[in-house]
């Protein structure tokens, strides 16, 4: 069915239809993208079910050490004779409420850095964007790693450290989508007339950059899911026995390799699909909301 | 020409006078109560705790403490361990070396196949080369490097019990052996990078294979590779550049990982067993160091771009 059948269903037909509609065609045109998103839905549906879906749980100790795959354990058991896919799933809740949380806290923080300093101007702006030049310059593993030892690695202060310093890196973009915006015309007529600074921001800027930020957080998920477990796979982040993607590779599943190397396989399976498919629905993403990208290729 | 050059010099200071700030303001994060936690395993007296809040410098505002650290990096010393009292210094000495012959050694490989994956899978576009690379660009981006270092340094010790030479050796040593250690360490840490140097040249040379002045290289009767070479690859490898210079401080967070996976005595290790020590002052020089490290670098990208690009000296 073509774009143009689509557009003459007649607009009598049940909300219903129509919603489907839209959606096979979704599903047709962007076959990776949609099934990256319904791959992280499930993900963090499973996450926040884990207690549910499996009979064992994530930190007491069983009776069989060091067991592989088997029915009863479908990805293994470690070293404690714990389930490992109990731990991955239970993993996913750290992993996927650092990557949101900080995804969250770094979009509503890069857009009001945006907004403040391009409204302040003058010598606070000039400091602040050598500021952000620095913050970019500095490894964000090596700031991570100091600020989180010395705030402590909870996973509330690492989605903060992490959401904060992405924050301060993202807002260099909202800044120059909202310079761009602050010179179109509607903006000028808005001041002329008389309209606060605030009022332009909220009515007049803010609609126009927010698609923009909703972008650059989804492409972001994927590295701050990363970075977190860089940060417990190298063991400075989330401690052990709270069961973490990057700590089970870390720690134990080094250890373990020749004798249990599901231990090891199993979280960097988790790890690298949920970053590919947030990588994949970022685009898809970009792709739908970028009105440059828009319908290239596909019109 | 030099104008340009003093230019993009000068206005590196600030950024370089902040880096320094925000080092010093690492240690005034420190809760107080971790001062007391890093006394609590000693039978600390109540000087104790002043006399390290004192090396600290926390006992101090924090414009003294700027400019006591201003002086410590202009005598060299960087400051001085709280567990040993050696010049920071003396640590990094002993450890860059191994680092930056790791970063340097990745960022080659993964310039080089960044740019020849990317210039290939713009020319054949649409190609099933182009597909087959595309596609391991796109995966590669999505494994994390640690994953990667892992995988490589385990996975055949499992299945083969083979594993890659783990003990490292010293160029000044023996540089063959050196050099044999490095290749799983550099192949591990460039491949991520390589992947989005690839994804930017394709982009960026397909932007330039359209524009008019290639269809009249091509017009000409010139051969496709000397359009590519000569004409097509100047331009479109500058964006590149830009992306290589933002990429070099994601490469350094790599350097840590791969460096921890494999054992190397570089920065990395020596940050990661420093935090573990919370000695402070040596976490704080190497911060300093990798963030100046990145900020220089960036400033030879830059100069190379105005000396590429003659429209931007001449503004």
């Amino acid at each position: 069915m073509t774009t143009d059948q689509v557009q003459r269903l007649p607009a009598t037909a049940p909300w219903g239809r129509r919603r489907l509609r839209g959606l096979s065609r979704l599903v047709r045109e962007e076959p990776i993208g949609v099934v990256s998103l319904a791959f992280l839905v499930v993900a963090g549906m499973a996450a926040a079910a884990a207690p549910l879906l499996t009979p064992y749980d994530p930190y007491e100790l069983g009776p069989d050490a060091l067991t592989g795959p088997s029915l009863s354990h479908w990805a293994g058991t470690d070293q404690y004779g714990r389930d490992v896919l109990t731990r991955i799933l239970f993993g996913a809740r750290v992993s996927l409420a650092v990557g949101l949380g900080a995804a969250f806290l770094s979009t509503a923080g890069a857009l009001f850095l945006g907004l403040v300093f391009t409204y302040a101007g003058g010598w606070f702006d000039y400091l602040y964007q050598r500021f952000v030049e620095t913050v970019i310059a500095l490894p964000s593993l090596v700031l991570l790693m100091v600020l989180v030892q010395i705030l402590g690695p909870s996973v509330l202060m690492i989605i903060v450290i992490l959401g904060i310093l992405s924050a301060i890196r993202g807002s260099r973009i909202m800044r120059s989508a909202i310079l761009a915006v602050k010179a179109e015309d509607y903006v000028q007529s808005a001041t002329s007339v008389g309209a606060t600074s605030i009022r332009v921001m909220v009515k007049h800027i803010v609609p126009n950059v927010i698609a923009l930020s909703i972008v650059t957080a989804t492409l972001q998920l994927g590295s701050l899911i990363i970075s977190e477990a860089s940060l417990s796979f190298l063991g400075l982040g989330i401690r052990p026995p709270t069961p973490s993607w990057g700590g089970m590779m870390g720690g134990d599943g080094r250890q373990y390799i020749i004798q249990a190397p599901w231990m090891l396989i199993a979280p960097a399976v988790a790890l690298c699909l949920t970053v590919i498919a947030a990588n994949m629905a970022g685009d898809m993403l970009r792709d739908r909301l970028d009105p440059r990208l828009r319908g290239r290729g596909a019109r | 020409m030099a104008r340009y050059a003093l230019k993009t010099f000068v206005t590196s200071i600030p950024t370089l006078l902040i880096l320094v700030f925000i080092v010093v303001a690492l240690v005034r994060l420190i809760p107080g109560s971790t001062a007391d936690a890093m006394l609590a395993d000693s039978d600390a007296s109540a000087e104790d705790t002043e006399r390290l809040r004192e090396q600290l410098g926390l006992d101090r505002s924090i414009a003294h403490q700027y400019v006591a650290y201003l002086q410590n990096i202009a005598d060299g010393s960087l400051g001085y361990s709280l567990y040993d009292g050696r010049p920071v210094r003396e640590f990094i000495q002993g450890r860059i070396f191994p680092t930056a012959q790791l970063t340097v050694l990745a960022l080659t490989l993964s310039s080089v196949l960044g740019i020849a994956i990317g210039t290939v899978s713009a020319v054949k576009r649409n190609s099933i080369l182009d597909y087959v690379l595309r596609l391991s660009v796109n995966t590669s981006l999505g494994i994390p490097n640690f994953v990667v270092a892992t995988v490589v340094v385990l996975l055949p010790a499992y299945y083969w019990g083979w594993s890659p030479p783990l003990n490292y050796v010293r160029f000044s040593e023996d540089p063959v052996r050196n050099l044999i250690f490095f290749i799983t360490p550099v192949l591990s840490l460039g491949t991520g990078m390589a992947a989005s140097v690839a994804r930017v040249t394709r982009t960026s040379t397909l932007e330039v294979l359209h524009l008019d002045y290639v269809r009249t290289a091509r017009a000409k009767g010139l051969g496709e590779k000397t359009v590519v070479f000569r004409h097509v690859l100047r331009n479109s490898l500058l964006p590149v550049l830009t992306l290589i210079g933002l990429q070099v401080a994601a490469l350094i967070s790599g350097v840590v990982i791969v460096e921890a996976v494999f054992s190397i005595p570089g920065l990395g290790t020596l940050l990661i067993e420093r935090i573990r020590n919370r000695d402070y002052p040596v976490v704080q020089g190497i911060t300093l160091i990798t963030g100046m490290a990145v900020i220089v670098i960036n400033l030879v990208v830059e100069l190379l771009y105005g000396f590429l690009n003659p429209r931007l000296r001449a503004r």
